[in-house]
């Protein structure tokens, strides 16, 4: 996966994921992982990348691991699981950039954010690349995002976790 | 023994002189989970209608809370195999449905549809298009609305078929939660399901159910432990006798 | 038609009533006679919109409104509007007592019919596709009247409604224009409006005017395209099925303007959220009527009455028929003959001109996107406008009056071509249009084994359409007034003027128009609707 993208992870997918992975615990062989989900490479590996690429699962040579963290998320309920992703991915280079821009503005064009995106990923990919962005934002109570006017819209941060 | 909550006496069902129910006697009994199994054309999903008060029974009775039923079944709400989401209202505006229908003013139900979809941990989302959400917040957002009439009977058909097993899975847990969550005021569902294993994993009791015409074999009681875990060999007994009865 | 006949029989004198003075052509009079053709468009939109919404529902929800409805409305499609345009105003006139307001009445109702029917038939489309599982979820959560009505049934026309009135006022400001200049042309009842404003100046021979009035009429639709249509249009988009993400962004310029006007802004979501309102209350005591259960005893009531006026006027159309047939009446066949003609060379020269352009436009997604607003906007503006410009261009090049019926006829029938063939081209699969490219084998190769195959269902409902069209522009086309006299061509328009504007032969009117109605739906059921049953099996892109 290319340095700063995401992957296209949905999230309730990646959550069971993690618990099916908890249930196993220590080092195992990915193909058992993807057997026991009942799911191909193309569905597993956006999901194992996510998992990677917030901290919550080591993957080397076909086997995966939990990390303390990814144990951590197993087990907490909605709320924290929220707090853990939340913390994690708003250093991610595109939710930074969006979240950057609204610091300045309540509401920024997807335009804006998507000239960022343009010189180094191709139109269909930064789209997609936007829709997964808006999904983990709102998931993650970091931003939302307005489908009519196209524009990602601040979130206060006084909402009670 | 308290009151069922919904009692079906001698139910039938024919369309056109065809015989889709025979004879179906059951009852919903508070606070549980019934699942209703069976091949397809066994008429569960018609029953689960007549049980909604969508489709009247050509005989018998359906009593909900003590009362004949006739027209829409008002302590009951559905969910949908579809998820049956107007596509140009929001997450938020869809959940709240009910309530504009009952002509709540926009501000409050609102608020409450936010609330609802916070429990099924979809704040977030509140201003999202179903066309902007996967299959499995879809299907929250289909709850969340059915919680929103606040039914004394949740009536779930077939709601999980349409999503991958991953999916699935997370979503059955979160709907034995939610029966259980002393925010929700709803204690009892009613299943329809094609799957054996589901209707093991998630109920109280089993109706089985043979098709041609559509009839109850046996209500088996499943007194598995919970939390249950999918594929354990406690809940294996119960899918074979449960097997054994249908065909 | 009986009940026209009806009323007309009994006013017996065939003379058309005399009303107002001459028309003023200074140009300050523009902006005046815009607003009165955009009022008389309006009143109809509102009327049709009104029916449509009603008929439609009514067919959509019981069985006796479906079989009442769906054929009638498949009949009146097929009658050909101008051909009642003088009956229309002689019962208008008749029922406000010869007041003026009779003939603004009458180009009402001939806009109207021009408009309702589509309309109506869309609306029945849109409420019998909403998914089950959508109606069923809305009634277990206690939806019903002006809810079920403001969140289901309405946005689910709210697309095609859109599209379909679109189209319609297109179709709608041609006949305005048409019924303007045909009663500045031939009559002294005034119908003041930029039609009537271009007709008039034109047969004084005062081009500059007739320019000014022409620019007025392509300014206001140009603006009505800019400022309502386009917008509403890209709005009605949420109100689709779809179930994927919005990748494509497309956010309408208007939108983008209103952000930085909250103002603005907000008024027109509050006007939004009035009428969506407004309409959907309307829409829910109309449709609480028509469901009630004594609609039956009322509505038997009503068909009685109905059916015996029908009976009546039936009669009397009957009576009229059989008189002894006036010698004229051998006329008609031959009439028909070449009023056919020139609509097969019509047709023909549509063919020719809009299959190759639909096949070009569809090679490319981002061309369809630039051209067709163009497209839109220039279908919108109505040929009879510049059809007395031609006339008088053909008497003075010499050419036989012939070729600008053809003309016209042409106009009338081309875009209904163009846009079933460009939207059937776009709802092409996206790998068989991979699969033409991979194919390669030139432009002629993939016309003929990918677009046409295709497009054929399209072609042949587009088709259907455009000859209804062209046999309204026959009317108009076939006898023309111009300098100082007038010049005809044989065929049946020009009978049905002679009998109307010269004679007044009542019974000449009927026939000739029973006979062109007979024709045009021989020429559907015998033509039309087989073609389209083979070419949908035989082409279907789903199979």
């Amino acid at each position: 996966m290319s340095a700063g993208l995401l992957p296209h992870a949905a999230l309730g997918r990646l959550f069971g994921l993690i618990e099916v992975m908890a249930d196993t615990p220590g080092p195992d062989d990915l193909f058992r992982l993807a057997d026991r989900l009942r799911l191909q490479l193309d569905d597993l590996h956006p999901l194992i990348e996510a998992a990677r690429l917030l901290g919550w699962a080591r993957v080397a040579h076909g086997d995966y691991d939990l990390t303390e963290e990814g144990q951590r998320v197993a087990t907490s309920d909605v709320a924290g699981r929220k707090a853990l992703f939340r913390e994690r991915v708003r250093g991610l280079p595109i939710i930074a950039s969006i979240l950057g821009a609204l610091a300045g503005a309540s509401a920024v064009p997807r335009e804006t954010i998507r000239k960022k995106l343009r010189p180094r990923v191709p139109p269909q990919e930064a789209e997609r690349q936007l829709d997964t962005a808006v999904n983990w934002g709102r998931w993650a109570d970091l931003f939302d995002y307005d489908a009519d006017d196209a524009c990602f819209i601040r979130v206060e941060e006084d909402r009670e976790a | 023994m308290p009151e069922p909550l919904i009692s079906l006496v001698g139910v039938g069902k024919r369309y056109d002189g065809a015989e889709v129910l025979r004879e179906v006697s059951f009852d919903v009994r508070p606070g549980e989970m019934l699942a209703l199994v069976g091949p397809s054309g066994c008429g569960k999903s018609t029953l689960l209608r007549i049980m909604a008060g969508l489709i009247p029974a050509s005989s018998g009775e359906v009593r909900s809370n003590g009362r004949l039923l006739s027209g829409l079944n008002p302590d009951t709400a559905m969910v949908f195999q579809s998820f049956a989401l107007l596509p140009w209202l929001k997450a938020a505006e869809n959940v709240a449905l009910p309530l504009e229908a009952h002509g709540v003013p926009a501000p409050e139900r609102l608020r409450k549809a936010e609330h609802l979809l916070d429990l099924m941990g979809l704040r977030g989302h509140a201003r999202a298009y179903p066309r902007e959400l996967s299959g499995g917040m879809r299907q929250r957002v289909g709850i969340a609305r059915a919680l929103c009439q606040e039914p004394r009977v949740l009536l779930l058909d077939e709601p999980f078929s349409a999503l991958d097993a991953l999916t699935a899975q997370t979503l059955r847990d979160q709907v034995i939660d939610l029966l259980q969550d002393p925010a929700v005021a709803t204690r009892t569902a009613v299943l329809v399901t094609h799957s054996v294993e589901e209707a093991v994993y998630m109920a109280d009791r089993v109706v089985a159910f043979q098709a041609n015409p559509g009839r109850v074999v046996e209500v088996v009681p499943i007194d598995a432990p919970r939390p249950r875990r999918w594929g354990s060999p406690a809940l294996v007994p119960f899918v074979d006798r449960l097997y054994g009865l249908m065909t | 038609m009986a009940l026209i006949v009806l009323v007309v029989f009994l006013d017996e004198p065939h003379v058309l009533p005399r009303a107002g003075d001459v028309l003023n052509l200074s140009p300050s009079m523009l902006p005046l006679y815009a607003a009165y053709s955009l009022l008389r468009m309006l009143a109809a939109y509102a009327l049709s919109l009104g029916f449509a919404l009603g008929a439609g529902y009514w067919a959509s929800a019981t069985p006796l409104g479906r079989r009442l409805i769906l054929p009638a409305l498949d009949v009146l499609q097929s009658v050909p509007i101008l051909g009642f345009f003088p009956a229309a105003v002689f019962f208008f006139i008749r029922l406000f007592h010869g007041a003026a307001i009779g003939v603004e009445a009458a180009a009402v109702f001939l806009i109207f019919t021009s408009q309702a029917w589509n309309m109506a038939f869309s609306v029945y489309e849109s409420l019998t596709t909403i998914p089950d599982d959508l109606r069923t979820a809305a009634r277990v959560s206690g939806v019903e009247g002006v809810v079920l009505w403001r969140r289901l049934l309405l946005p689910a026309c709210a697309s095609r409604l859109v599209y379909n009135s679109m189209l319609s006022w297109a179709g709608g400001w041609y006949f305005l224009i048409a019924s303007e200049i045909i009663a500045v042309g031939k009559s002294t009842w005034m119908l003041p409006g930029l039609g009537s404003y271009v007709g008039r100046s034109i047969a004084l021979g005062r081009f500059g005017l007739a320019a000014a009035g022409l620019l007025s009429l392509v300014g206001l639709i140009a603006m009505l395209h800019v400022l309502v249509w386009s917008p509403l249009e890209a709005w009605s988009g949420r109100f689709r099925y779809e179930t994927s993400a919005s990748s494509e962004t497309t956010v309408p310029f208007a939108r983008t303007l209103l952000r930085r006007a909250p103002l603005a802004r907000r008024t027109l979501t509050q006007i939004g959220r009035w009428t969506g309102a407004g309409l959907a209350r309307l829409a829910a005591v109309a449709s609480h009527v028509l469901s009630g259960s004594w609609v039956l005893p009322l509505g038997a009531l009503v068909a009685a009455v109905a059916l015996s006026v029908l009976v009546y006027g039936a009669v009397h159309t009957i009576e009229v028929l059989i008189r002894p047939l006036p010698a004229e009446a051998a006329a008609i066949p031959s009439a028909l003959f070449f009023s056919f003609l020139r609509l097969l060379a019509a047709y023909a020269i549509s063919l020719a001109w809009t299959v190759p352009v639909a096949c070009w436009i569809s090679l490319s997604v981002r061309r369809a996107a630039r051209v067709m607003p163009v497209v839109q906007v220039l279908a919108s503006v109505p040929a009879t406008a510049f059809f007395p410009i031609l006339v008088l261009a053909v008497l003075r090049l010499g050419l036989d009056l012939n070729v600008s019926a053809v003309a016209l006829v042409l106009t009338g029938m081309q875009w209904y071509l163009l846009f079933n063939l460009v939207a059937a081209a776009q709802a092409m699969p996206e790998d068989l249009r991979e699969l033409a490219r991979a194919t390669g084998g030139g432009g002629l190769f993939y016309l003929r084994r990918f677009f046409l195959p295709a497009a054929l269902p399209s072609l042949v409902t587009g088709s259907l359409t455009a000859w209804g069209g062209g046999w309204n522009a026959l009317i108009l086309a076939e006898s023309v007034t111009a300098e100082g006299r007038t010049w005809s061509v044989r065929g049946i328009g020009t009978l049905l003027d002679q009998a109307t504007y010269v004679r007044g032969d009542l019974q000449m009117i009927t026939l000739v128009i029973v006979c062109m109605v007979t024709a045009v739906l021989l020429l559907n059921r015998t033509v039309w609707r087989p073609l389209y049953a083979w070419a949908s099996v035989r082409y279907r892109l789903d199979a």
